[in-house]
This record gives C-alpha cells, structure tokens and sequence, in this order.
C-alpha cells in the first residue's frame, strides 16, 4: 500500500498528535492545522488524500468548508470527526458527500476503520480500473457538486450495480445515465429506455417484457420488449416512480433473477442486462404510503446519484450557456454570439426552477431573439427573469446597508466607527484564539494600546 | 407543442401511422416532412418549445442519416417506428435514444396512446 497524506483539521492539540501517531504506525503521513482558514489552504496547496475535519472550529463550522475542500484538483476524501454529533448534521454531512461521520468519543479503532477504507478505495480509484478521461458527452460543469456526481459516474461506470439518479426536472438525469452507460464495459451494446411518464398503464407489461402471439386482442404476433432487447446492455427506466405498482412486482422478480416470461407465455427467457434508474420523486416517502415497493427501491439504489439544481451549482451557469449557445448557433448556421457582462448576471441571479432544461429553452429563445444581433444582451432573456435581476441588485444593496446599520437610520460616526472597531477586536481576538503577540502583529497595534482597547470594549482576553 | 411527422414513403403503414398521428395531435401543430433533408431544415430552425418527432424509418440507410443528425435531435423527444424487428436494426435504433419504439408491422394504437401521453405530459420549461 502506497504512503497517503492525510491532514487533521481540528483545533484539539491532543486529539491531533494521537492521530497522527496512530497514522503514522499504519505506514502513512499526517499533518494538522487548528484552524479551517489554514486548514482550506493546506488542501488548495498539497496532495491530501484524506482529510480529518472537525465540525467546531475557532474561525467556523467544517462542514461549510466542504465546497471550497472539493475545489482542490485532488479532491480528498473527508471524514468529519465531531465532539458534538448530530442526526441532522450526519445526514448533511453525508448528502454533501463525504466519507463518513464519526464522533470523537467513538474508539481509536472506529476512527481509524474508515480511513483505512478511505485510502483504499483511493488506491483503487487511481490504479487505473477506471477509465482514465470519463466520456462526459453534455454534462457540463466543474463546480464541486456535479463533479462529486461525476465521481460516482466513474464508480458506477466500472461495475454492474444498479444505479438510482435522483433529482429535480431538468438536471440531466439521463444524461448522466447515458454516461454510465457510455463509460461502461457494455458501451457496445444496447441502452434501451423506459420512459415511464409516456407509457399508459396497459402499454407496460408488454412494453417491458414483450408477448407471445395471442396474448391479449390485437397481439397477432409475437414481439421482443425492452427487457429482452437490453440484453447485454443497460435497461433505462425513466421517471421510475411512475411504474405501477403491478409492475413492480413482476419487474422486482426479473431485478433478481434476470429471468422473465413474455406476457402470455410459459418459457422463462434469460436477460443480462444492467439496471439504471432515474426519479425527480421521493421514493422513501413513496415507499413510506405503499406507493413504491421498499423492496424494489432497495434493488434499485446499489448506487445513487444525487444530482444538484442548478441554483446549487450556480459557478456552471457561464460555461453552461456559452457551450449550450455555440451549440444552439451551429445549429442555426449562424455565427456564435458574444455575450455582455449583464446577460451573465442576470442568468447567475436568477434561480431557474426548471433547471437545465429551462435554460436551454432560454437560451435558444434569447439566439432566436437576438436575431443577427452578434452579442447577446439581458434584453433579448424573458421579462420574468430580467425583473429578478433588477430585484437582486436592489436586495443586495439593502442587505449591506441593514448589516451596516441594523437599525435602519444612519447612524452618528463616532458611534459606527465604535461598532466597528469593538467587531474588528472581536474577529482580532476569535482568530489568533487570544495569542496577544500575534493580534498585535496582524493588528499592527502595541501592546499597550491593543490592551486598552480590549479593555475599553470589555473584550476578554482569557476565558 | 409541435410535432414533426417524418416519412419518406407513402406506403399503407406510413398512411395508417399519419392518421393514427394526426388524430391525436388535431389541436397542435403538426408538421410533415418527406425528405430527409426538409427534415434537416426544419430542425436548424429556432425551436421555442416542446418538440416530439415520429419517425418512421424505412431501412438501414435512413436510419445511419437520422443518427448522423443526432445532435439536432437532442432536444427532441422521439418516437421510432422500424421497417424490420433485426436485432441489429433494433440495436441501432435505440442509438436514437426513443422514448418509444415501435415498428411498422404494428396497429399503431401504441404509437397514438404514447404521443397522447406525451402531449399531456408537455414540459413546462
């Protein structure tokens, strides 16, 4: 096993040294840092495999810190290690994509297991069994979130589990299936989609399994269906949530066995295909009322993705319009078009609930739009989302002036100027943890003035 | 919505199949193209809204030209009707990625209950 570089986030100096000791006798490096500020920069600079980070730190909460971690080209795994666990903040944790979430009161060994896991499915993931540049045809974007996705496309693209691709309209969830697809060992074959939402109720058994000659009126012949014709290749049931539940039990049967008779017939037929699932529903909650077998929706998420909206990912919008709008213009056959600084802004600020898809549909209305035009501007974007920009630019400036003067009036300036300065003091001493020698350097006050500062604005300086 | 109707014969199944189409999309726009390239045409043209296009395809050569075009497709949602049921047809019909797909020896009724669907089920975005 190869050394790793692990890096402990965590303002508890013993904690941190017993850490380190412990990785150390497991043949790997670790380092620690005390604050989330130093810790962020550790990851940007270096290679870190691992890193150990604490939920409470002195200059703020780990897991906020978790977007920027993602943003290191060697995206680390994170095992959050908490004195104060809580459901709600596993569960976040979790969704954010970390490895795991352990408390400090758990026992060496349970903290030392999933980093043991940790860099051995590191190991894996870079020792080649993945494919090396992951075909990633329309997916775009680099943001933390849809790379984290992406992960999991690579993961899934080299087995053979079933996957669960969950989220809102619009995100793409089929092509990301297609990408599983396309990155899988079954490329060659066939991606046969279900789209659960057109197929009427008496369409999908035969739809799905096919039927024998004589079946039900109007079968004159025999026909393959979709599960017969996905063998060797990947079944894509879209919108799964909209399977009925008849079906789902007989589907559930064929999930574990591979095997299914065509609708009227008596031979059991064999198909390998590869399960891949997508839903913009809550298939818990649905399995919670009876409207979504449990068993089933355990089969289905050997693997999940958790697609983002776009609003979560909003740093893809640019490079998202800019691909989609030299697209949309060679289809046209037209030149591609140049775009303003406010065209952007008003994308970014608007918060587009149909996700991709709707803006694309934007897009291709603001090219239509702008006609011969070669720049596009906000003007040529629909009036409800130009109206949203203007509103954000207000509300900003409202929100710096309510932080600046909670009580709404301006204030006398020898009174801001204290509110300030007792702030300054505050964040002064919260960041160098009380170290006086150290608020002076970075204050550029002396001593005896900082003092009397602190003294002034009764700000303690020891617990 | 507007639905492209694409054939390039006028043989029995493409008739049955345009009725079938035409009387289920009677209040939207239906639009039929008879040559591959007309096809090509209409779809460099703006679409500002939900697309589904029937295509019903008579061999292995047209079917190559619909997947050469495949990126002008992608936005549109397809339903695939196929001359013959060979595997190697059906492998490379699903490259199309259909909603659904079907095949000419067919009632159609399948074809008319899922574009109706489809037609119910329109994207708000």
């Amino acid at each position: 096993m190869a050394m790793a570089n692990i890096l402990i986030i965590d303002d508890d100096k013993m904690l941190c040294e017993m850490l380190c000791r412990e990785i150390g006798y497991m043949g790997h490096h670790a380092v620690y840092t005390f604050t989330l500020d130093q810790g962020v920069n550790e990851v940007l600079s270096e290679k870190f495999d691992v890193v150990f980070l604490d939920v409470n730190l002195p200059d703020g909460n780990g897991l906020d810190a978790l977007p920027r971690i993602r943003e290191s080209e060697f995206s680390p795994e994170v095992i959050i290690i908490t004195g104060e666990g809580d459901p709600d903040g596993a569960e976040l944790a979790i969704k954010s994509g970390v490895w795991d979430y352990i408390e400090k009161t758990s026992s060496i060994k349970q903290i030392m297991l999933p980093l043991q896991r940790a860099i051995q499915y590191r190991e894996e993931k870079f020792s080649g069994t993945h494919p090396v540049a992951l075909k990633r045809e329309g997916i775009i974007g680099k943001s933390p979130k849809i790379t984290a996705c992406l992960d999991i496309v690579a993961q899934a693209a080299s087995s053979n589990a079933s996957v669960l691709i969950t989220g809102e309209t619009g995100t793409g969830k089929e092509l990301f299936a297609r990408a599983i697809h396309d990155n899988s060992a079954r490329a060659d074959r066939v991606f046969a989609v279900v789209d659960c939402t057109v197929l009427p109720k008496t369409l999908f058994e035969s739809v799905l399994f096919g039927h024998e000659k004589g079946a039900f009126t109007g079968a004159d012949k025999a026909r393959e269906g979709l599960i017969g014709q996905a063998d060797g290749g990947t079944l894509f049931l879209d919108e799964i949530g909209e399977l009925p539940l008849s079906i789902q039990k007989a589907f559930l049967r064929v999930l574990q066995e591979h095997r299914f008779r065509l609708v009227g017939g008596k031979e059991e037929r064999k198909s390998d295909f590869r399960l891949l699932a997508a839903t913009n529903r809550n298939l818990d909650s649905m399995s919670e009322t009876a409207e979504f077998r449990q068993d089933l929706l355990f089969r289905l998420r050997s693997l999940s993705v958790e697609l983002p909206p776009l609003r979560k990912c909003r740093e893809d919008i640019i490079e998202l319009a800019m691909y989609h709008v030299a697209r949309i213009c060679g289809r046209l056959g037209v030149e591609t078009k140049g775009f303003s600084p406010e065209f952007f802004d008003a994308l970014a600020s608007y918060d587009w609930p149909g996700n991709i898809r709707e803006l694309f549909n934007t897009l291709e209305g603001a090219v239509s739009l702008a006609g011969k035009d070669p720049t596009l501007y906000s003007k040529h974007l629909p009036t409800h989302i130009r109206v949203r920009m203007a509103r954000a630019s207000v509300g900003e400036h409202n929100d710096i002036e309510r932080s600046l003067y909670p009580s709404g009036d301006l204030p006398k300036l020898k009174d801001f100027r204290e509110s300030l300065e007792r702030q300054y003091l505050k964040d002064l001493i919260s960041l160098t943890r009380r170290d006086i020698k150290k608020a002076c350097r970075i204050s550029g006050l002396s001593r005896s003035h900082l003092y009397e500062l602190l003294k002034k604005y009764t700000i303690m300086t020891r617990e | 919505m507007t639905v492209l109707f694409f054939a390039t014969r006028k043989n029995g199944d493409v008739k049955r199949l345009q009725r079938e189409v035409a009387a289920v999309t009677c209040s939207e726009k239906l639009e039929a193209y008879t040559t591959f390239d007309s096809l090509v045409q209409r779809l460099r043209k703006p679409i500002c809204h939900s697309v589904v296009a029937v295509l019903f395809i008579t061999g292995e050569e047209e079917l190559l030209k619909i997947l050469s075009i495949s990126d002008l497709l992608l936005t549109v949602r397809i339903i695939l009707v196929l001359q013959d049921r060979e595997k190697e047809t059906i492998t490379k019909g699903h490259r199309v990625y259909p909603r659904f797909l079907s095949h000419a020896d067919s009632d159609f009724k399948d074809v008319a209950a899922v574009l109706e669907k489809m037609l119910e089920t329109r994207h708000s975005y």
